[in-house]
């Protein structure tokens, strides 16, 4: 097994590498000089020159990259061209909320399309069945926006049940913290808690076709222990699969939801950074968001082991 | 994955519990949604107004405007003037101290100023009619001019950016080209650093140790009383979003409440809508590249734009809006009408034909993001209904504000015409008019060129009376519609949207947070 | 995008669809939600050509007519500067079909290359797949907004943004159809008798990799139509003055109170075509592969 998790762990190096070099030509290879885009269009002369140097753009592009991963190497992410903070700083005071609206919004997903993808499983064919595709179809279909204003006019504005916009940081209680996060997480959750629960509708149909299963049956195990027991731990690697890769498309609604929700989480920075031409910061976040996504699905890969006793390593 | 799920709840769960000892007291806290982000925090540095308005909360002055116009002193107990008009000395208040407790004393008052003097315009005149500035004893500074200048007060005054604000002489011995980073000021609120999220929020806390003047606040002047404990600015880009908040109880104040929201905020008790600034709408064109280089033309836009249209599709509401036919603003003392056409598109189109144009291609540039983006579409719109052929480009203000710097011909960056909305005390009389002002290359982007005008706003300043300076205005104005150096498409409000509960919000037209108290 | 994998996963390398039109006839009578679904695009693309033609101009103004709501002189009531809603809406459709469309060629166009070049010379495979690894690593939005910052907005620029976000998906679905197929004994024996490497793939693997590719290409040309309208949204995607649905839903925001119908129309109308898309791409994979059909 720990050989396996070196070779998991070896394998991560070259994608990371890559990235890392993208974000590094992302900005140089643009069309037009990168020092004029990051100094803005109100900017003087002297100061294009003053970014010019401090990012070395005048020199050859290999002595730019050597620099470039020393930087990295150091943690160093440079610093902002909006407010001057170095962007480490900025994206650190980020990371609690779009780590607190990841979660919330997982755990939404997975309490909804679990039950919803299983109940349809077992009862397939039926109105139950076609009730819950129906409905994951339709979450999959809608731009999460559309989703945010909806939950915001209804649950918000009509109802007063839940704060209409920002976030109240874990240092001010975890239930206040919570409340602020159930509409931006539901409408996160919507189009991911679509998708697993097709999949996981679909991976049980397989595994209860399966002969353990009809033995199980067979042999009197009662049906509820028999899916929750047997099936749904073999359909796991699918759904956990899915959970992984589908960090991508969570990732990429969390800029939307906080946008929409105005929380000042990694996602609405990533917006004002792009729409300010921030690049140092933009960067960094490609950066952040991309380690992420490896991390989360190394972890998915080991997981497997978990749950998958015949995966032998 | 559920494994790493329930460590996390656990990790959580965890710091929830520490983060609930720390005591929350009951503080009272106004919650601000500004129109823009925070981006340095050196008043001295940038015209830009979140940073002047930082300035205000952090900072105190020796002089502030009242709301009368009027300059009273502020961080100055008493000053004086030689009967020479060449020397001023200015005694400190007692008391005042900085955010760090020390105490404020003469020389930092000298450091701010040269600081501030070496970058902003007012200042740098300042400067140059200076022949020394020193403190004579720790509460006394001392100013001596080399010729008599009239406008001393007015610029230790100045009520816009860039302020000259007092800061610890360790503080502004940063150079002027260089921002300040260390925050400790003389104002009512002190900045909390820690807590300052570019992008999200800018905190401040009522500042202990400042001593407010015992006047009653008035304009920006008087006693700068802070009546909550804290002040939250809340950035929100969507003002969606920030309606919602207000609507919610989650936020205090909204500044420039966009004029379509005004009709639900009314609908909500507990919300009040005051008027924030007066602005008039200028179509500016381009008069040195074609087609805008020619006259006739200028001629026909001021024919063609009809104010009832370009307001309305601002806002629907009139008590927001003025059809003033003027280049003044209507409410100030040289208003006049004289020689303003209606609208009239035929007659616009006559004018087109008389011109030449030959359908050479109008780029029409336009910020989305301001409140200016439906007039321009308005305008758009009826330019090309008597058939100019009208390129409209749309971009953000920041953009657009180096576009307009362009003299090339449109193929090559340059543009034709650009929407604007300067505020009242730039629009009101011919000497400071921004628009108006016709010298050439030195005039605001667009460099109409006219001696006439020129020489008429020369004579502003020696017209012995208002009546003479008003025939001054009125001969300007009818010149001016001649040569048609923009054309005004209205005038009309911003507007601030508040929690009723809210009292003593003052108006000076800069958005200020002292005197402000919340009631239950 | 990121689901769109698993799913089409299961049908890599199943059999494709029959060429002929009389075999397609009768799948599309055996299976009348996709025969539906189909009628639908159809009926969106008739409205897109149409409605240039006989509505009025989505760019007039008429700002006395501004923000009024539906009714009969205007049927999907105005916007802010008094614009048909109606025309906006119907107008867009042709915005999100192209959207759609183009970077659906696209990916396809370079997925299959690039797909069936790693696929088939295994010297390349590694470095190839290690590159779109890399891509994949960031999240598709975030990767086509950044670029959009870097290049501007244009439908051009939106469609590279996008299908460059898209195509490494498309490529790795390509690849693993192409491993299967290799595997084949006729293609095995096809190599061993020295048949030039182009010839195999146009005659072997590029019809049996049809069928995954089509049902990965409907999933695509949703997400494309739904980031484009993200992109839009959040102000990096086609220029303001085109109305499409995106750009319609950003100027709705503001508005979102005062007139609803701005967000409704062009949101139902997007949600619709993404739902039909889906749909049909569903009825697609169920049709070829019928062990998933419920």
């Amino acid at each position: 097994m720990i050989p396996y998790i070196l070779r998991r762990l070896a394998s991560t190096i070259p994608v990371l590498a890559f990235v890392a070099l993208f974000v590094f030509l992302l900005l140089r290879l643009t069309p037009g000089d990168p020092a004029v885009l990051i100094a803005g269009d109100q900017a003087t002369t002297a100061q294009i020159e003053t970014i010019r140097e401090q990012l070395g753009l005048n020199r050859p592009l290999v002595e730019q990259l050597v620099s470039w991963v020393g930087q990295l190497a150091r943690g160093d992410l440079g610093r902002s061209v909006f407010s001057d903070m170095e962007v480490t700083r900025l994206i650190g005071l980020r990371v609690e909320p779009t780590a607190m609206l990841a979660l919330v919004a997982l755990v939404m997903a997975l309490a909804i399309a679990l039950p919803l993808g299983t109940i349809a499983a077992v009862k397939a064919g039926s109105a139950v069945d076609r009730a819950v595709m129906a409905f994951a179809m339709l979450g999959f279909s809608s731009p999460v926006f559309v989703v945010a204003f909806l939950l915001v006019y209804v649950f918000a504005l009509t109802l007063g049940w839940f704060p209409t916009q920002g976030y109240v940081p874990l240092s001010q209680g975890l239930l206040p913290c919570l409340n602020s996060l159930v509409l931006p997480g539901l409408a996160l959750a919507m189009l991911y808690a679509s998708l697993l629960a097709r999949i996981t509708r679909a991976s049980l149909l397989e595994v209860l076709s399966e002969d353990y299963v009809r033995t199980a049956h067979a042999k009197g195990v009662r049906p509820q222990r028999v899916v929750l027991r047997h099936a749904l731990k073999n359909a796991a690697i699918p759904i956990v699969t899915v959970v992984g890769v589908g960090i991508a498309a969570l990732l990429g609604g969390v800029v939307v939801t906080e946008t929409v929700f105005n929380i000042p989480g990694l996602g609405r920075l990533t917006t004002d950074a792009i729409l300010r031409r921030d690049y140092p910061v933009v960067q960094g976040l490609i950066l952040v968001f991309s380690v992420i996504y490896v991390v989360v699905n190394l972890l998915v890969d080991l997981s497997y082991v978990l749950f998958d006793p015949r995966i032998r390593y | 994955m559920m494994l790493l799920t329930r460590r996390m709840t656990m990790a959580a769960a965890a710091m929830a519990m520490t983060m609930a000892s720390l005591p929350a007291l009951a503080q009272s806290v106004l919650k601000v949604r500004p129109f823009g982000d925070l981006r340095t925090l050196d008043p001295m540095t940038t015209s830009d107004y979140m940073v002047r308005n930082h300035g205000y909360m952090v900072y105190d002055m020796l002089f502030a405007q009242d709301s009368s116009g009027a300059i009273k002193p502020q961080m100055v107990a008493s000053y004086s003037t030689a009967p020479d008009g060449l020397t001023w000395t200015f005694v400190l208040r007692d008391g005042l101290t900085f955010h760090d407790n020390q105490p404020v004393t003469a020389a930092d008052v000298v450091a701010s100023l040269k600081r501030w003097g070496e970058k902003d315009g007012l200042g740098q005149q300042l400067m140059a009619h200076t022949a020394s500035l020193t403190a004579t004893d720790p509460k006394t500074v001392t100013l001596v001019l080399k010729d008599r200048w009239g406008l001393v007060l007015d610029a230790l005054g100045k009520p816009s950016s860039m302020l000259p604000v007092i800061m610890p002489a360790r503080i502004a011995a940063t150079p002027s080209n260089q921002n300040i980073t260390d925050a400790v000021g003389s104002g009512p609120f002190m900045l909390v650093k820690e807590e300052w999220s570019p992008g999200a929020k800018i905190v401040y806390a009522k500042a202990p140790m400042y001593q407010p003047r015992p006047e009653t606040a008035d304009g920006l002047a008087g006693g700068k009383q802070a009546k909550v404990d804290r002040v939250e600015w809340l950035i929100m880009p969507d003002a969606q979003t920030a309606l919602n908040a207000l609507q919610a109880g989650e936020i205090d104040i909204f500044e420039e409440l966009p004029p379509d929201m005004i009709g639900i905020a009314r609908k909500n008790p507990k919300i009040a809508i005051a008027k924030l600034s007066a602005l008039q709408g200028v179509f500016r064109m381009n008069q040195s590249q074609p087609p805008f280089n020619n006259q006739k033309l200028r001629q026909a836009i001021l024919r063609l734009v009809d104010q009832e249209q370009t307001l309305r599709a601002y806002v629907d509401d009139k008590a927001l809006f003025t059809n003033c036919p003027s280049f003044y603003m209507c409410d100030s003392p040289y208003f006049t009408k004289s020689g303003w056409p209606s609208p009239d598109a035929a007659a616009a189109k006559k004018l087109v034909s008389e011109s030449g144009y030959k359908g050479e291609k109008i780029v029409l540039l336009d910020a989305t993001e301001t409140a200016l983006s439906p007039h321009t579409l308005v305008v758009a719109q009826m330019m090309r209904d008597i058939g100019l052929n009208v390129d409209y480009q749309a971009m953000d203000w920041g953009t657009l504000s180096s576009r307009r710097t362009s003299k090339n011909p449109v193929e090559q960056g340059g543009w034709s015409a650009f929407l604007s909305g300067p505020a009242a005390p730039d629009m009101s009389e011919p000497l400071g008019h921004l628009a108006l002002r016709s010298n050439c290359d030195k005039a605001w982007f667009g460099w109409p060129c006219d001696d006439e005008i020129e020489k008429l706003r020369a004579s502003f300043t020696t017209a012995p009376d208002i009546e003479g300076r008003k025939t001054i205005a009125r001969q300007v104005q009818e010149r001016a519609l001649e040569t048609v150096p923009y054309v005004s498409v209205g005038q009309f409000w911003l507007v601030r949207g508040h929690q009723a509960n809210l009292a003593g919000l003052l108006t000076p037209g800069v958005p200020v947070y002292w005197n402000v108290a919340k009631s239950r | 995008m990121a689901m769109t994998e698993t799913r089409a996963g299961v049908v890599e390398a199943r059999m494709g669809v029959s060429s002929h039109a009389g075999a397609t006839w009768r799948f599309l009578r055996a299976n009348p939600v996709i025969l539906g679904g189909l009628a639908v695009i159809l009926l969106f693309t008739a409205v897109a050509l149409i409605a240039p033609l006989v509505l009025v101009d989505p760019a007039r103004l008429n700002p006395i007519q501004r923000l009024r709501p539906p009714g009969l002189d205007h049927l999907f009531g105005t916007d802010q500067v008094g614009r048909s809603t109606f025309s906006r809406t119907l107008n867009g459709t042709a915005i999100s079909l192209t959207v759609g469309a183009l970077v659906t060629a696209v990916t396809v166009i370079f997925g299959l290359l690039i797909g069936l070049v790693a696929g088939f010379m295994r010297r390349l495979d590694g470095v190839v797949m290690r590159i779109m690894d890399g891509i994949m690593a960031i999240p598709g939005i975030l990767l086509a907004i950044a670029l959009m910052s870097l290049f501007g907005s244009s439908v051009k620029n939106v469609v590279i943004a996008i299908s460059v976000a898209e195509i490494p998906r498309m490529a790795r679905i390509v690849r693993s159809s192409v491993l299967v197929i290799r595997e084949q004994t006729y293609v095995e024996a096809a190599i061993t008798n020295g048949a030039p490497v182009p010839r195999i793939l146009l005659l072997h693997v590029l019809p049996n990799a049809a069928a995954p590719v089509i049902i990965q290409a409907t999933y695509v040309f949703a997400s494309a139509m739904i980031v484009e309208s993200i992109l839009s949204f959040l102000g990096a995607g086609t220029p303001p003055t085109i109305p499409s649905w995106g750009n319609m839903l950003a100027e709705a925001r503001p508005f979102m109170q005062r007139a609803p119908w701005m967000i409704a129309f062009p949101g139902v109308a997007l949600a619709l075509l993404v739902l039909t898309v889906n749909v049909l791409g569903d009825a697609l994979r169920d049709a070829i592969d019928p062990r998933l059909k419920a």
